[in-house]
């Protein structure tokens, strides 16, 4: 059925109805299309469309990457939302906070996907009454420790199993730490907007539909926002400005999660970057490792979206310095 | 607000887009071949999310939202980003990375356990090898396999350090345009000037130096001493996706 009408068409038709629409959306589109334009029109031919050309790239790599898992990750969170009830979640999780939160970390490894697809299954979990650290120990573990990605950190590290070790320890150990943390001291204002959401009413087929379009608007829009932040920051920032420490260690560690954040790599794909920063230690990138699954821009922005801005701006600092912890414990031990 | 009907707009939308960018194999300057089916697939959920509801094969329409809840509105704002993607694809031509990327992404392959696998035979009087392989092993062969092997290699062209000439450019990418690294040689003998991200595939031998040393993290990249530059189109992988050649 794709091939049926081009983009184009379609964005034509978006910019007709458009006008009919309130203003919220509107507003966006309108500036998003003039700016656009300004820059076709303006910048045609100068040194700054080269800038902007690779942008778009890194953008639209981002965005084209974490697609299929975004699907994948709204699916599951529809069948979340359309079958799992609250009673049948809690059967399955232990009751104290002391068991379910590893519990939860380790049912994290059988979703073998993305960091995408893990936030709108948290979110999910959350509303339908998961206790809030279990469900962001399992949003932490699932992208950092799953199959795919240690057989990827075992072919990136050939001849250093002690890596895959360490990483799956140091990610692991992150989550739980996250997870009992956020126990202790979240609020449950802080993700009040995961608990109102919508969906899981009516017949099966309405909660699961209602459920996977709402979740694919809201973490779709916000993988929008980190992409394009994530590829600001790969066109704007130097990579040699944070290599220029790599011989200092603490500065090292810090200046590697640090570009974890930055970088918004696919945690599929980080083991290999890794593997070329040889400039580094292997627990500087360990560091980068462990911190790049867990907090990266993209996350974040999809974290304030699922969870809201409250939940983030807390969550996202607790998060990396949790990170860059267990990292550096869990590289002293066995690297 | 959003009504039911937008967003079915907005997310058929972004899943033609991403069946378009698979027909059209511009996705290839995005991913990795293996995301391909992958990306699809995502496409046909995303335009049956969009579709199955306002076709009412599924019965009544979802209940609207509950009004007054102050978030609503930020959460109807944000899904509009969807239709980025199909701007971004629609107003800049898709396209590889090139050599503005080059500067902040060069990188030198590892020495792995210094065996290597014999040369692939000649075809029509040089050896076909990826970039990764000719980098490897200039760098890092202690056997020297390269030194006298007439190579052939394709890349673009991007400008050296002073006086150099050109480099030939080619990206590895694991997973996505976002986790690439460059990996280059440096052209000598070519009299014509390249312009920038002009694709070439060139014949030449190595010029032998000593092998790396272990402590050397940034050794400079290997020079090729070029007798055939012919300029080619993007090929239709524009990148190398291992480091690892041969295996």
């Amino acid at each position: 059925m794709g091939s049926t009408f081009s983009p184009r068409e379609e964005v034509a038709q978006q910019a007709a109805e458009a006008p009919r629409r309130r203003l919220q959306g509107r507003d966006l589109v309108v500036v998003l299309v003039v700016a656009a334009l300004y820059w076709r029109v303006m910048m045609g031919g100068s040194v700054d469309q080269v800038v902007l050309r690779t942008w778009a790239t890194v953008f639209m790599a981002i965005v084209v990457q974490a697609l299929p898992f975004l699907v994948l990750g709204v699916l599951v969170s529809g069948a979340v939302a359309a079958l799992a009830s609250p009673a049948a979640l809690a059967r399955l999780l232990p009751r104290g906070t002391l068991l379910a939160v590893p519990v939860a970390a380790l049912a994290g490894t059988a979703l073998p996907g993305c960091e995408c697809a893990s936030v709108p299954v948290a979110g999910r979990l959350t509303a339908r009454g998961v206790p809030a650290a279990a469900a962001v120990a399992f949003m932490l573990a699932a992208p950092a420790v799953n199959p795919v990605v240690l057989v990827a950190t075992a072919v990136a590290f050939p001849g250093q199993p002690r890596m895959v070790l360490a990483r799956f320890l140091g990610s692991l150990l992150t989550s739980i730490v996250v997870g009992l943390v956020w126990s202790r001291l979240a609020r449950a204002a802080w993700m009040e907007r995961a608990r109102s959401r919508l969906g899981g009413d009516g017949p099966r087929w309405q909660a699961f539909m209602s459920a996977a379009r709402h979740d694919v608007w809201e973490a779709g829009g916000w993988l929008v926002v980190g992409a394009a932040a994530a590829a600001t920051l790969q066109v704007v920032v130097p990579r040699s400005a944070l290599l220029a420490v790599a011989d200092h260690t603490v500065l090292a560690t810090l200046a590697l999660g640090v570009l974890a954040v930055l970088l918004a790599i696919c945690s599929e794909a980080d083991a290999f970057v890794a593997a070329s920063l040889r400039e580094f230690s292997l627990t500087a990138r360990l560091v980068f490792l462990v911190v790049g699954p867990a907090v990266d821009v993209k996350l974040v922005a999809m974290q304030s979206g699922v969870f809201g801005r409250q939940f983030a701006a807390r969550f996202a600092p607790l998060t990396f310095v949790v990170a860059v912890i267990c990292a550096l414990l869990v590289g002293r031990v066995l690297l | 607000m959003t009504d039911e009907r937008t967003r079915s707009l907005l997310l058929v939308v972004l899943g033609v887009t991403a069946a378009w960018l698979w027909w059209s194999g511009a996705a290839l300057n995005y991913v990795r071949p293996s995301l391909q089916p992958y990306l699809l697939a995502g496409g046909v959920v995303l335009v049956l999310l969009g579709l199955l509801p306002p076709l009412g094969l599924l019965g009544r329409r979802p209940a609207r939202h509950t009004a007054g809840d102050p978030h609503q509105h930020e959460d109807a704002r944000v899904g509009w980003l969807l239709l980025v993607p199909a701007l971004v694809v629609v107003l800049v031509q898709p396209a590889a990375l090139g050599s503005y990327a080059v500067s902040s992404r060069s990188a030198v392959p590892g020495g792995g356990d210094d065996t290597y696998p014999p040369l692939a035979p000649p075809v029509r009087g040089a050896v076909t090898m990826t970039m990764a392989e000719v980098v490897t092993r200039a760098l890092h062969d202690r056997s020297r396999s390269l030194e006298g092997v007439r190579v052939r290699v394709v890349g673009f062209a991007a400008p050296g350090a002073d006086a150099e000439g050109y480099r030939l450019t080619r990206f590895v990418i694991f997973c996505c345009a976002a986790d690439a690294e460059a990996l280059q040689v440096v052209v000598r003998g070519d009299p014509v000037k390249r312009p920038p991200d002009q694709w070439l595939e060139v014949e030449g031998r190595w010029l032998p130096r000593p092998v790396a040393g272990v402590d050397d993290l940034d050794p400079p990249p290997p020079v090729l001493a070029v007798d055939t530059v012919r300029p080619i189109a993007q090929p239709r992988l524009p990148y190398e996706y291992s480091l690892q050649y041969g295996g």
